[in-house]
């Protein structure tokens, strides 16, 4: 097994440099640079030579592949050059962003498991009821409704309407001691919830229908025979298989959680990676980008790979030759 | 003593709030063991009715622009005493502890960004670009003197007079005594020779370098062969001198645009580097003179500013400012609703939803024109260069309609590209050019146009209502026989296809600028390349005098000369739509202008409630 996890590792290499080159080559089709993004189009007094002169001081008159080549020597010391837009090093950018991420897509991540199976599982025990009429609407609801309608809609109502959350940040100025967690945890509930949502819906019809199929099997049959309380049947015997999809659920759409990270993000403004994406998107700031990018599809690839050695662990039978 | 000071401080509010007699206060300085020249100063403050620092800068502003219009010799001088500036440090310090309370609005509010909200310190170094951060720039930076808010006049802020002598070949400027930077340091003329110095040389390749075009000596610096201009000098450390070889009134209008910056913190910067310096990003080098110090930068959050109790305009009376930074109007606007921001911009959708918040005043602000701009030098369609054309294009579009259905009237017809709310710019001569179809057709047939190209009409702002205008624009077109298809682009494309001439129209907005201004837009450099030797002569005229009712006269000709030539279509005025919480007190003041120029905004004297 571990030589298969070297195997497996060992190939995200190359996944991760054809990424790049991929990447790189978008940005330059893409149209505009950053010296287009930095001025804007109707900036009196600026001339063409004023904007060649920024583009030299910026090395963005040098030739695409020279670049490329030049980011690629940087890139594989851990150097990632410097943000055109700020002139810090995106190292720094990006260790200063990502806590604030982790956060939210952990949080998401947490609340949408907890949520997910819970709901799942009382939807299956509850099949046919109200209750699991109720939920299945939801959660086919939550699949539906785009992120960022989600987003300003949970807004309008709980902030702007109810008072209840902020509608923006992730912090408010000025505060100090124990008051930073109440804060923090009060700014996140809103993009925390929106973003974990899909993902809760989700999990909720993969439990459920799991569950449904495990529950009428022969060795649940044989488990209640034993004279073991329901509650522990279902928990014990029936949700142990029932996950084995759910897992895969789980490990799958945390890219999409980072991803939707952008738009959450941005629709709450949570300084985060994502948004930090999008500026990056909207300064043309390529070396940015470029990072993220490689970040994002590092994000995919290792979750994908422990989607694997989860499944290998849940169920021994799995075996990738 | 805890309760000297505090006593102190209720007595400089009740002076600077005229609360007390004079007799009052005399008492009282006195008792507290405040000398005769203090108490004087709270005096002044106080009153006698027309010496608050409000009224001071009013008077000294209108001296100023008397001085620039020509009646020159006569210093301008602001009101003797009246000013918070001149409080002793005593004074000051009382003034600092009444700074309470904390302000939170939208950075993006008075615009920037290239028309989206801010996202980031985009363009955060404004000696090169000019930067799009104007709400911190406000704050946290000085400059010799600023626009009052409707361009009519300057505000003196670091000059607190400046002098031109009888030629109108030498301008002085005399700095305030008690201007510092946030580090404590005074502000002198050596920063402001810094400032001058570094926007002039190549190597940084500033947009405000052609400001000093008739300077002694820029020449030299323009070609490398010196780093500091000869024609700028400082006998002592709170003059400056500049000695022009022609008269150049438009010099004055961009000195609004250059923040002085520090020269004990930036000095040993290379000018080609001066954007790369730790300077904008740092906070803890991120000094100014301006009213609020640079706290901190919460990235994508807010910008976080305390008041400077040394602030030589006064005090500023709200203790914290947080320039909040949105990526979405949305947003922005549910802090607002929340009351958690107390100004957002709006866009022309969210503007009835911002009318029905009873706690919100919706003004709106000229900020520039939305403009068709044409290629008159087009080689796939050489008619485009016939005024012919480009009139009968601004007749063919039903601009009215537009305004109404699309911008809700809030976005007015203009006849020209400058302020227009300024009387003198008005002229019954300048063509309105009311939608006239059967004219436009006929002015095509007498230009002979028969072109059946499919031209491109770029535009580069993503709303919903900048899609539906250019294509209303495409509608009209292709009445009088103009085939143009609307593309979406934010810069890009659109810049190469400008770049190599091959653009036909753009659609966009131009941000508002002093009529002194125009030539930099219309000249044979830009990408418009416009030239016009009538237009450029009478600007030129414009540029060499410094009386005032001349120099209104030859820019209402320059006026009509692009109001007549055309060579882009004024289509609408654009607005700058902003919601601002009731609690918000301005002082009297306009706090809300165009953006993108340097007007001051008199933040020092605003107050709000929580």
């Amino acid at each position: 097994m571990s030589r298969e996890l070297i195997r497996r590792a060992a190939q995200m290499i190359p996944i991760l440099f054809g990424i790049s080159i991929v990447v790189f080559t978008l940005v330059q089709l893409s149209p505009g640079d950053a010296v287009d993004a930095m001025i804007p189009p109707d900036a009196v007094g600026v001339t063409p030579a004023m904007r060649q002169q920024l583009r030299h001081q910026l090395g963005l008159d040098k030739p695409a592949p020279i670049r490329y080549l030049y980011w690629l020597k940087d890139a594989v010391q851990g150097n990632f050059g410097y943000s055109i837009g700020t002139r810090q090093p995106i190292t720094t950018i990006i260790g200063q962003r990502a806590p604030a991420t982790l956060l939210l897509v952990g949080f998401a991540l947490v609340i949408s498991i907890i949520l997910g199976i819970a709901i799942g599982v009382l939807s299956a025990v509850k099949q046919y009821s109200w209750l699991d009429y109720l939920v299945t609407l939801f959660s086919f609801s939550w699949l539906s409704i785009p992120s960022f309608f989600l987003g300003l809609f949970a807004i309008y109502i709980f902030a702007v309407k109810l008072n209840w959350f902020p509608a923006f940040g992730i912090s408010s100025s000025g505060e100090t001691g124990s008051a930073v967690i109440w804060d923090r945890l009060h700014h996140l509930i809103l993009p925390g919830m929106t973003l974990g949502l899909e993902l809760t819906a989700a999990l909720t019809r993969y439990v459920r229908s799991g569950l449904l199929e495990v529950l009428s099997s022969d060795y649940l049959r044989t488990a209640r025979a034993k004279g073991l309380r329901e509650w522990s049947v279902i928990t014990r015997h029936g949700l142990r298989n029932a996950l084995i999809p759910a897992i895969t659920v789980i490990a799958l759409r945390i890219p999409v959680l980072f991803s939707g990270a952008v738009v959450v993000e941005t629709v709450f403004q949570w300084p985060g990676l994502g948004l930090l994406t999008l500026t990056a998107a909207n300064q043309r700031d390529y070396p940015l980008i470029m990072a993220l990018a490689l970040m994002l599809t590092a994000i995919v690839v290792v979750s994908n790979f422990l989607a694997d050695v989860a499944y290998m662990i849940v169920d021994p039978r799995i075996r990738y030759g | 003593m805890v309760d000297k000071e505090q006593e102190l401080n209720e007595l400089w509010q009740a002076a600077q709030h005229g609360t007390l007699s004079r007799r009052e206060l005399i008492r009282r300085g006195l008792a507290l063991g405040l000398g005769i020249p203090t108490i004087g100063y709270l005096l002044a403050a106080c009153g006698g009715g027309s010496s608050s620092p409000t009224t001071a800068l009013t008077e000294a502003s209108t001296a100023g622009t008397s001085a620039t219009a020509g009646t020159a010799a006569s210093a301008a001088t602001p009101g003797s005493g009246g000013s918070a500036s001149a409080s002793p440090s005593a004074v000051a310090s009382a003034a600092a502890g009444s700074s309470t309370g904390s302000l939170s609005f939208d950075t993006a509010t008075t615009g920037g960004g290239g028309g989206q909200a801010n996202t980031a310190l985009a363009g955060y170094c404004y000696a090169q670009t000019g930067g799009s951060m104007f709400e911190v720039r406000r704050c946290v930076d000085s400059r010799l003197f600023a626009w009052k808010p409707d361009l009519s006049d300057y505000i003196p802020e670091l000059a607190e007079k400046w002098d031109i002598d009888q030629d109108k070949m030498t301008i002085t400027f005399h700095l305030h005594q008690n201007a510092k930077w946030h580090d404590g340091k005074p502000v002198t003329s050596d920063d402001v020779l810094y400032t001058m110095n570094m926007l002039a040389n190549p190597a940084l390749g500033s947009r405000y370098a052609q400001a000093f075009t008739n300077v002694k000596g820029y020449s030299d610096v323009k070609d490398g062969g010196a780093t500091t201009i000869s024609g700028i000098t400082a006998p002592d450390a709170n003059t400056v001198v500049i000695q022009l070889e022609k008269l150049d009134a438009a010099l004055l209008v961009q000195i609004p645009d250059m923040d002085i910056l520090p020269k004990h913190v930036m000095g040993s910067t290379a000018p080609a580097q001066v954007c790369q310096s730790q300077f904008w990003i740092d906070d803890s080098q991120r000094i100014g003179a301006g009213p609020y110090k640079w706290s901190q930068r919460v990235d994508d959050q807010r910008i976080e500013l305390e008041a400077f109790s040394d602030y030589f305009l006064g005090a500023p009376k709200i203790a914290k400012v947080n320039l909040l930074l949105f990526s979405s109007y949305e947003t922005s606007l549910a802090a607002f609703a929340q009351q958690s921001n107390y100004a957002s911009p709006l866009t022309v959708d969210n503007l009835d939803y911002a009318k029905g918040l009873d706690f919100g005043e919706v003004s709106t602000q000229s900020s520039g024109v939305l403009i068709l701009e044409v290629n008159t030098y087009s080689k796939v369609e050489p008619l485009l260069g016939d005024k012919r054309v480009r009139q009968a294009i601004s007749y063919a579009i039903d601009r009215k309609t537009i305004a109404e259905q699309l911008y809700k009237n809030v976005s007015a017809v203009p006849t020209y590209w400058t302020t227009p709310w300024l009387d003198w710019t008005k002229s019954p001569d300048l063509e309105t050019y009311d939608y006239d179809v059967d004219k436009a057709k006929s002015l095509m047939k007498d230009a002979g146009w028969s072109s059946d190209h499919e031209f491109t009409m770029w535009y580069y702002y993503t709303d919903q209502v900048t899609a539906s205008v250019v294509e209303a624009i495409a509608q009209y077109l292709s009445a009088i026989g103009i085939k143009a298809k609307p593309r979406l682009d934010s810069g890009g494309a659109m810049a190469a296809s400008e770049k190599d001439g091959s653009w036909d129209f753009v659609y966009g907005a131009w941000g508002l600028q002093p009529a002194l201004n125009m030539s930099q837009a219309w000249n044979c450099d830009t990408t418009l390349k416009y030239c016009n030797s009538d237009f450029e002569n009478t600007m030129a005229q414009a540029r060499a005098t410094l009386d005032q009712t001349k120099q209104h006269d030859l820019l209402k000709q320059a006026i009509k000369i692009l109001n007549d030539d055309l060579p882009s279509i004024w289509l609408f005025n654009r607005q700058n739509i902003v919601v601002a919480n009731k609690k918000l007190d301005t002082a009297g003041h306009q706090a809300w202008a165009t953006g993108s120029l340097m007007y001051h905004n008199y933040i020092e004297q605003w107050t709000a409630k929580s």
